[in-house]
């Protein structure tokens, strides 16, 4: 296929597009009105349902808290309960940040840096949230461990032989394949921008 | 004052465009439907600010365009949507296969090229001059120029192949 058959083939194509009107005005009004309550539905169905079983958690381990009887199981049911907290709330603000972005505003170039940039900061997040997620595992361990069943891991040195050596290997596993995404990811968001630059 | 039954007329005046973008920056048919849907509704949200004394064309392309391309980082977050299928599927006449397998063919190659190249070929086959889509893309008119010949170029090559 020659570029001016290209050409000529995009303009046939074009023409049979045109011909074909099949857009109705109820169905351009549903895509419209359908779009705006998925846009919601979208952040609400699984944001509100991390949110909510962070939350309860946190519920859980303040009426709780009086069983962490030793200063570092206390400390551990304190981080546990700030991160519960303060992870979700992040996850929703960086979500309403993606859905606030105006589509009309900035030309095609622009976007293209957004888009590179985005995917980046997406990626950057995405990391810390893995390693984040990864200590807040292990401190909810400890604290649900000593307020279910009265186990205080620290003293258990037993548990700790083979806890410890496996999650280290689960940790490095994850942390090569996030570390493999995050590279990938970066790699094309700076191919874009040097490309834009070019 | 711009009315909803405005906005509705020049979307069927303009529906072509909505579906070549979407198919372009998409890579599955359900895919095509999402983004398809979300330019329709973006284009919907911003047509208050839209002024009238630039061209509805050009307005069209960028949001089109520019909603493409924020679709890329939100793929995985899908919601349900109006259902569209007849709209996409009955696009082409059913009969000319021969046709919709050279358009496939066309895109197959257009959508080898980077995701910046791939804006600027889509306006030049729609026919924008240099300035046209200049204005669209934010782009001086020389770097289309050049980016232009390099893409012709890279298409010749692929082509060949």
């Amino acid at each position: 296929m020659e570029l001016e058959e290209m050409k000529s083939l995009w303009e046939d194509m074009s023409q049979k597009v045109d011909q074909q009107k099949v857009l109705t005005d109820q169905l351009i009004l549903e895509m419209s009105k359908e779009r705006y309550e998925n846009s919601i539905r979208r952040i609400s169905v699984p944001e509100t349902l991390s949110a909510f079983i962070c939350f309860a958690a946190v519920f859980f381990l303040i009426s709780n808290f009086s069983l962490l009887d030793v200063w570092y199981l206390q400390l551990t049911g304190l981080l546990t309960i700030v991160a519960c907290v303060l992870l979700p709330i992040l996850s929703l603000k960086s979500i309403k940040k993606l859905e606030a972005i105006d589509v009309s505003k900035g030309t095609y170039k622009e976007s293209l840096v957004n888009y590179a940039k985005a995917k980046v900061r997406f990626m950057k997040l995405q990391k810390i949230s893995f390693y984040t997620s990864f200590i807040v595992l292990i401190l909810a361990v400890i604290s649900f461990g000593k307020i279910m069943k009265g186990i205080n891991v620290f003293t258990m040195t037993e548990k700790l032989n083979w806890l410890v050596p496996s999650g280290i290997g689960v940790l490095f596993i994850f942390s090569q394949w996030v570390l493999k995404k995050y590279k990938k990811a970066s790699d094309s968001a700076n191919k874009i921008l040097k490309e834009l630059e070019e | 004052m711009h009315t909803k039954e405005e906005f509705i007329q020049q979307i069927k005046e303009n529906e072509g465009i909505i579906y070549k973008v979407s198919r372009l920056y998409t890579n599955s048919a359900e895919d095509q439907k999402d983004v398809y849907q979300d330019i329709v509704y973006q284009l919907w949200k911003s047509y208050p600010s839209f002024k009238k004394n630039s061209k509805m064309s050009t307005w069209m392309y960028r949001v089109a365009l520019n909603t493409a391309i924020s679709n890329l980082k939100k793929e995985k977050r899908k919601g349900t949507r109006v259902s569209i299928d007849h709209v996409l599927f009955n696009k082409m006449d059913p009969v000319d296969t021969v046709m919709e397998e050279r358009i496939t063919l066309l895109y197959a190659h257009i959508k080898k090229l980077s995701i910046v190249e791939k804006g600027i070929i889509l306006l030049y086959l729609e026919g924008k001059n240099y300035d046209e889509i200049a204005a669209i893309t934010g782009f001086t008119t020389t770097n289309v120029g050049t980016r232009l010949a390099r893409i012709k170029q890279k298409l010749k090559s692929q082509i060949k192949k």
